[in-house]
């Protein structure tokens, strides 16, 4: 089906499909909007969180979705600033996906602030010395760059372009595109890396503690880093996944082996920093406040074993970074996407061991069990909200707006 | 976050942190107010060549 409101030269589906295609989605927001009311209305007893487990899996959802949807500073960097031209036909869905992931993580704030009347005292009140403030401020400035960036997409649409101001607007704002991006690479860089700085502050906290340069742990770069990795990857791996619903190739295989290859060596260069710190944290920051290596990993293995450790840097972490970093890798399309999928899969566990797995830590000398936590179907729901809130968002946008340049020339 | 909010002190850190935010805000609000002015002056500028 073709209308003047779809992208010129693109087919889309019937209006009744679309609808049909969507209702699971919205079912589950809505289910996920009333868990967010019980927790907001009834207070936190709404979950499973305690006196030992002060974080809900959401905060490991924020985390992760930050984290993966740090694909859109990381390619407006390389489109814009860079200049490198093939990231640009992905540039536009890396803008809807850094969207949902924005929007999402700061939802989830939203619900963990338990007072979202009181939500605006962290920018009023603000605590200057707290990484969490600076978090706040750089998230929420991002979110409001990335949708900047998103307008101009927005005002693309056929009919909007039909109207004078937007058609100029938007192509004045992609004139200066590279501004908004570079504020969004300064943004994003202090809010990845503030929460990863959060480590540095542990000292109580043994499992998650670590040292660095001056304030900054290296935890503080290496979130940094592992964003830019692995978000790019994200990015491709959702493209493929809308070509796989959608059964249309939408972007050439060039882009994700660029992409690939960008985010292979990057992957490489982060695992490669991460086994260092994790080798020194293990060997000089842990001893010297009176813990071996295997303390960590001994006391509730099912759980919490040295498994972990392993399936982050080895199995997700070397192995994906190995594939992409050659030619052969990245031309074998099933191989590219397994790659990148145990590269985020990787990044998820990073988020959760330094989230949750630390609370799990026992912390006074007669507590030797681990704390082992099950969260609560309001906190499950919530955290798989993005999924669906995703969905809607990037097939509205797919269905209206050019955010694949190349598709007309793929899908004559 | 501003002077006159009672927790405002004057120093180093408060300058470095919300000189920081405030820059990101204004560089987001000039360019967006750049694109708009524009945009206003180009359909100007076209509606003046239409005319002759």
């Amino acid at each position: 089906m073709t209308t003047s409101a779809f992208p010129e030269g693109v087919k889309r589906c019937s209006s009744g499909k679309f609808i049909l295609w969507l209702l699971p989605a919205f079912l589950v927001l809505l289910i996920a909007a009333y868990a967010m009311f019980r927790v907001w209305f009834y207070g936190l007893n709404q979950t499973n969180m305690n006196d030992a487990y002060g974080f809900a899996i959401w905060i490991w959802a924020d985390l992760a979705v930050i984290a993966l949807g740090g694909g859109a500073f990381f390619s407006g960097f390389l489109a814009y600033l860079v200049g490198v031209k093939k990231v640009k036909n992905i540039i536009n869905f890396a803008v809807v996906l850094g969207v949902v992931c924005y929007t999402s993580a700061l939802i989830l704030l939203g619900l963990d602030v338990g007072q979202p009347l009181r939500g605006w005292f962290i920018f009023w009140h603000a605590n200057i010395h707290s990484m969490l403030t600076e978090v706040a401020f750089c998230l929420t400035i991002y979110l409001g760059v990335l949708i900047v960036e998103f307008i101009p997409v927005i005002l693309e649409n056929p009919k909007i372009q039909k109207i004078r101001f937007f058609h100029h607007l938007s192509h004045n704002m992609h004139e200066i595109m590279a501004v908004f991006a570079a504020t969004g690479v300064f943004l994003s860089f202090f809010h990845q890396g503030s929460l990863g700085g959060v480590p540095g502050v542990l000292y109580g906290r043994p499992f998650a503690f670590r040292e660095g340069l001056f304030i900054w742990p290296w935890t503080f770069f290496l979130f940094t880093w592992s964003a830019a990795a692995v978000g790019p990857l994200f990015t491709a791996t959702m493209c493929r996944l809308t070509e796989f619903i959608t059964q249309k190739k939408l972007v050439k295989d060039d882009v994700y082996e660029l992409l690939a290859k960008i985010s292979g060596w990057m992957l490489l260069t982060y695992i490669i920093a991460k086994s260092l710190d994790t080798i020194y944290w293990a060997t000089v920051t842990a001893p010297a406040r009176g813990f071996a290596f295997m303390d960590f990993y001994s006391n509730n293995p099912a759980y919490y074993g040295v498994w972990i450790l392993i399936a982050e840097i080895v199995i997700c972490g070397f192995l994906p970074a190995l594939i992409l970093i050659t030619q052969k890798g990245r031309e074998n399309k099933k191989l590219l996407f397994g790659a990148a999928i145990l590269a985020i899969i990787g990044l998820c566990i990073n988020r959760w061991v330094m989230v949750l797995q630390v609370l799990a830590a026992p912390l006074k000398p007669f507590q030797e069990e681990w704390f082992v936590y099950s969260p609560a179907w309001t906190e499950v729901i919530t955290t798989i909200m993005p999924i669906a809130y995703g969905i809607v968002l990037i097939s509205i946008a797919y269905r209206y707006l050019p955010l694949f340049p190349q598709e007309k020339e793929l899908n004559p | 976050m501003f002077p006159f909010a009672y927790e405002w002190t004057w120093y180093f850190g408060q300058y470095l942190f919300m000189g920081a935010a405030g820059f990101a805000i204004s560089v987001v609000g000039a360019g967006l107010t750049y694109c708009i002015v524009k945009s206003i002056i180009d359909i100007m500028i076209s509606d003046d060549h239409a005319e002759h």
